[in-house]
């Protein structure tokens, strides 16, 4: 590309010294930014050092969901002040955290060099080769998450390549009028409890691949191997996979269960007609509003971690997919050292806190430190999804991890859907979810 | 023209050879060096801008083209890496050969290539005439006299030179890269800049095409339904527009005007957002199953769009509402066209209206309308709208290769391809069987096509 607007330049002599003068900042950039380097681990002991140096003027830009976006600016501001060795211009501009990966895939050269994708795309972006591995002083960073979350964001090659600050999984939500403390613990006696007629029991999401994954895993089936590694293991059609899609089955055709879409469950709930539905912090909305979850139930919702359930006569609880959000460095970037320092600033502890109590945002924290924070025990569908992040499987960080999802939506609605699965062929299509998932494209 | 003046250079042959052969030094010369047979022969501005033009085609060889076509033979080797700065303290990404840019710049040093071959020979026709023009003992266009005949004689070259300009840029180039692609690895697990992808040959095709594999496997099933898709959508529209007109148009029909009207109006509704109104009228928990089972009609949901059946019947209905007024108001114009005293001396023959229907009405449509169709056939092949925002390709299957579904097209399926799991490579192989279908299709049925060989005429 380069060698290209050259060739355009020397025909155009006026263009090609903007140009050459754009090239030349680029890589006189990279150079300074090996100076700033050094500089900075000295600047956190002696202040002196730091400000001695003539700052260099650095440009960070920076994707941020809507609701963050004050924020940020914020912990931006207080992360130049505390870096004097740059003076930083941020180009903090809306991306959510959805579309940021979407957004860096198409073009990398003008994505932000900070910016948050969720754990779930991690691996994939690495397999890309967009994302910077974070290895400034990886060690104290690593040491502020729990093993989950850290080996959410790991990639195979062992580095770190982006730095969870919140967990994004669901959990159970119910109706306290309708179910104890102690029913919620096994979907069996919830799904045994007669509430009365034109109420279900119990709403989930199996056409989703993000829900359906929790009855395998509770069932003992792993993907991708025990440790989520191996592209050429997943025993979803194994006896237990088995077992566990007829759980399923029998679940959807109860008629106590509804399949939740389109925000259906949530609609019921607040109706009063549906007993328990999975869901995550997302769906809470604002206490104040009545048309919102939490706001229509008021002191009647509870939150709990999914429900346990038999499946082969062995009871275990149901175990979703460990997802965060998470802040990454783009693997392009101008400013290697100044962008991960920046995201792990983004992402440490006093952030996260900042984050929490930012009523616009209120994401609850992953920081080890901050789990005994007495306002986060207090908040129980915070509390619940901090509950339930101890029985997530963490989801595998293998590129592989791309074909999983089609195949077991699909697998979700045969079910539920069209209920195309029985008996007869249940074997035959796990056979075929799995050799979908472990496909390996045209050569397989 | 000029050879009108000139009858025996006509006799002389023209290629490039006998050029070189009856042509002087400079005309010679000119096969090297651009425009030294105009500059030989009086036009210094000419040859100068032709020589200009080749100076900086070769600098630009030197500097990058060169490169660039040597890379488009691997699509690079390097592949990105991280490696340790020790000065930083941190891992730092080394940038290795990015496959994308390289065919890209690729493709783009070959159209200029092209153009190059292109302006070479121009160029030695301009040489060639200037010495004839020479010999002759008139004096050659001035450089002047050149523009100023842009402008007159020559003003269609003019007027031509910015669409074929913009044609090259934003058509020819991407239509030349996107063809290129087939015959890569460009998939998901070759996506740069993090992967290097290079040439596989006609693998892609043959994935797509032989048997046994996964993909063949969804790729002949798609390709069907789409086919059946067409020439369903198509009539169905097509009968039923031409039905609803003739009822409109009928005599004895009051407010005709009113009726066309409110069918009409269907069109002034973005189709996009009548199909999406209509996607979830038709859910599970849309307003029509919840009103058949509230009226007792049926006592769970109906499965519109989650059945196979259902769901294929589902679109093409659905499409009617979309197609039928187009045909209607199109038709309705041909019918006010077919000459009265037809259908009186048919009247007067007793043919009923039937008959009338048969041996008037049609034949005379279908002359009329067969190139419409043929384009609508070929809009229905790539009707990506009504299936998009239907039922988005659901339902789903698990015989089907990542993702595609029963409802899906094949340009839907290369939506996906390209969206969902960033097999550019397969969907360009599917876009070039797309465009062979179509273009075979067409090329047969306009050249047999009536209104085509007979093209004066309509009995």
């Amino acid at each position: 590309m380069k060698k290209f607007a050259a060739t355009v330049l020397a025909l155009a002599t006026a263009l090609s010294l903007v140009a050459c003068g754009g090239g030349g900042t680029g890589s006189g950039g990279d150079a300074t930014a090996a100076q700033g380097g050094t500089a900075a681990p000295q600047s956190d002991a002696p202040a002196g050092q730091g400000a001695e140096a003539t700052p260099e003027a650095i440009n960070l830009k920076v994707w941020i969901p809507e609701e963050e976006m004050e924020l940020t600016q914020q912990l931006c501001a207080a992360f130049d002040e505390a870096h004097p060795e740059w003076t930083i211009t941020y180009d903090i501009s809306v991306t959510g955290i959805d579309e940021s990966v979407n957004s860096l895939e198409t073009d990398p050269e003008l994505a932000a060099d900070v910016m948050q994708v969720p754990s779930g795309s991690v691996a994939q972006c690495v397999n890309e080769g967009l994302l910077l591995p974070i290895t400034y002083d990886i060690d104290n960073v690593k040491s502020l998450y729990g093993e989950g979350a850290v080996s959410a964001v790991t990639g195979d090659d062992g580095y770190i390549y982006a730095l969870p600050f919140s967990p994004n999984s669901f959990f159970m939500y119910y109706n306290k009028d309708m179910y104890t403390e102690d029913e919620v613990q096994s979907l069996e006696t919830m799904m045994a409890k007669d509430l009365g007629d034109g109420v279900y029991n119990f709403s989930c999401d199996m056409t989703n691949s993000w829900y359906i994954e929790s009855w395998f895993f509770a069932a003992g089936c792993t993907l991708f191997g025990e440790n989520g590694t191996d592209p050429t293991q997943c025993d979803f059609n194994s006896e237990a996979g088995v077992a566990a899609t007829k759980y399923i089955i029998d679940l959807v055709n109860n008629p106590k269960y509804i399949e939740d879409g389109d925000g259906l469950a949530g609609t019921l709930m607040k109706e009063g007609t549906l007993g328990a539905m999975c869901s995550g912090t997302w769906a809470m909305g604002d206490p104040s509003d009545p048309t919102s979850l939490s706001g229509a139930l008021g002191d009647k919702l509870g939150a709990v971690p999914l429900p346990t359930v038999v499946i082969n006569g062995k009871e275990s609880r149901l175990s979703n997919f460990a997802d965060y959000k998470t802040i990454a460095v783009k693997s392009s970037t101008t400013q290697p050292l100044a962008a991960q320092m920046l995201a792990e600033w983004l992402a440490n502890a006093d952030s996260q806190l900042a984050r929490y109590e930012d009523p616009a945002v209120q994401a609850t924290p992953t920081a080890l430190s901050l789990m005994d924070n007495e306002k986060l025990a207090n908040d129980f569908a915070t509390a619940a999804l901090l509950a339930q992040t101890e029985y997530a499987t963490p989801q595998p960080n293998i590129p592989q991890i791309a074909n999983y999802w089609t195949p077991m939506q699909t697998l979700g609605e045969s079910i539920c859907l069209r209920n195309e699965v029985n008996d007869a062929n249940i074997q035959e299509t796990l056979d075929k979810v799995v050799s979908d998932i472990l496909s390996t494209g045209l050569t397989g | 023209m000029a050879t009108k003046k000139n009858p025996p250079a006509r006799s002389e042959k023209n290629g490039l050879i006998s050029v070189f052969r009856r042509g002087d030094i400079f005309t010679r010369l000119s096969f090297i060096i651009f425009g030294a047979a105009n500059m030989a022969h009086k036009q210094i501005i000419k040859g100068t801008v032709y020589l200009v033009i080749e100076a900086a085609y070769i600098v630009y060889m030197a500097v990058g083209g060169v490169h660039n076509l040597i890379m488009l033979t691997t699509l690079g080797t390097r592949q990105q890496g991280m490696a340790f700065n020790e000065a930083t303290g941190i891992v730092e990404m080394v940038q290795g050969d990015n496959s994308m840019l390289i065919l890209l710049w690729g493709v783009v040093t070959c159209v200029l290539t092209f153009a190059m071959i292109a302006l070479w020979i121009v160029q030695i026709y301009s040489g060639d005439l200037a010495r004839r023009t020479e010999a002759e003992g008139k004096k050659p266009l001035t450089f002047v006299q050149d523009v100023r005949e842009l402008f007159d004689s020559h003003i269609y070259r003019l007027l031509l030179a910015i669409p074929v300009a913009g044609l090259l840029v934003f058509t020819v180039m991407p239509l030349i890269y996107m063809i290129l692609m087939a015959f890569t690895n460009y998939d998901q697990t070759h996506q740069p800049p993090g992967n290097l992808f290079t040439w596989v040959g006609l693998e892609n095709f043959r994935a797509l095409i032989s048997s046994g594999a996964d993909l063949s496997a969804t790729f002949w099933p798609v390709l069907g339904w789409t086919i059946v898709w067409g020439f369903v959508a198509t009539f169905s529209c097509y009968f039923g527009g031409m039905i609803l007109a003739m009822i409109i148009n009928s005599k004895g029909i009051r407010g005709k005007k009113i009726w066309r009207t409110i069918f009409v109006i269907t069109m002034a509704i973005p189709s996009f957002i009548s199909l999406l109104v209509v996607r979830t009228m038709l859910g599970d928990k849309g307003i029509i199953n919840v009103l058949l089972q509230q009226l007792g009609f049926t006592s769970g949901a109906l499965p519109f769009l989650t059945d196979v059946t259902w769901a294929r019947c589902t679109v093409i209905i659905v499409n009617l509402w979309v197609g039928i007024p187009v045909t209607m108001l199109m038709v309705t114009g041909i019918l006010m066209n077919i000459p009265d005293d037809l259908y009186e001396s048919a009247r007067i023959d007793g043919a009923s209206p039937v008959m009338q229907f048969v041996k008037i009405t049609f034949p005379y449509m279908w002359f009329i309308t067969t190139p419409y169709l043929i384009s609508n056939l070929i809009g229905n092949f790539n009707n990506f709208g009504v299936i998009y925002f239907l039922t988005g390709g659901a339902p789903s299957s698990l015989q089907y290769y990542k993702g595609a579904g029963k409802t899906d097209l094949l340009v839907t399926w290369l939506y996906k391809l390209t969206r969902d799991s960033k097999d550019f490579n397969l969907a360009a192989t599917i876009g070039i069987v797309i465009f062979v279908i179509s273009a075979a299709f067409s090329l047969y049925s306009y050249s047999r096509s009536k209104s085509m060989q007979e093209e004066e005429s309509f009995q």
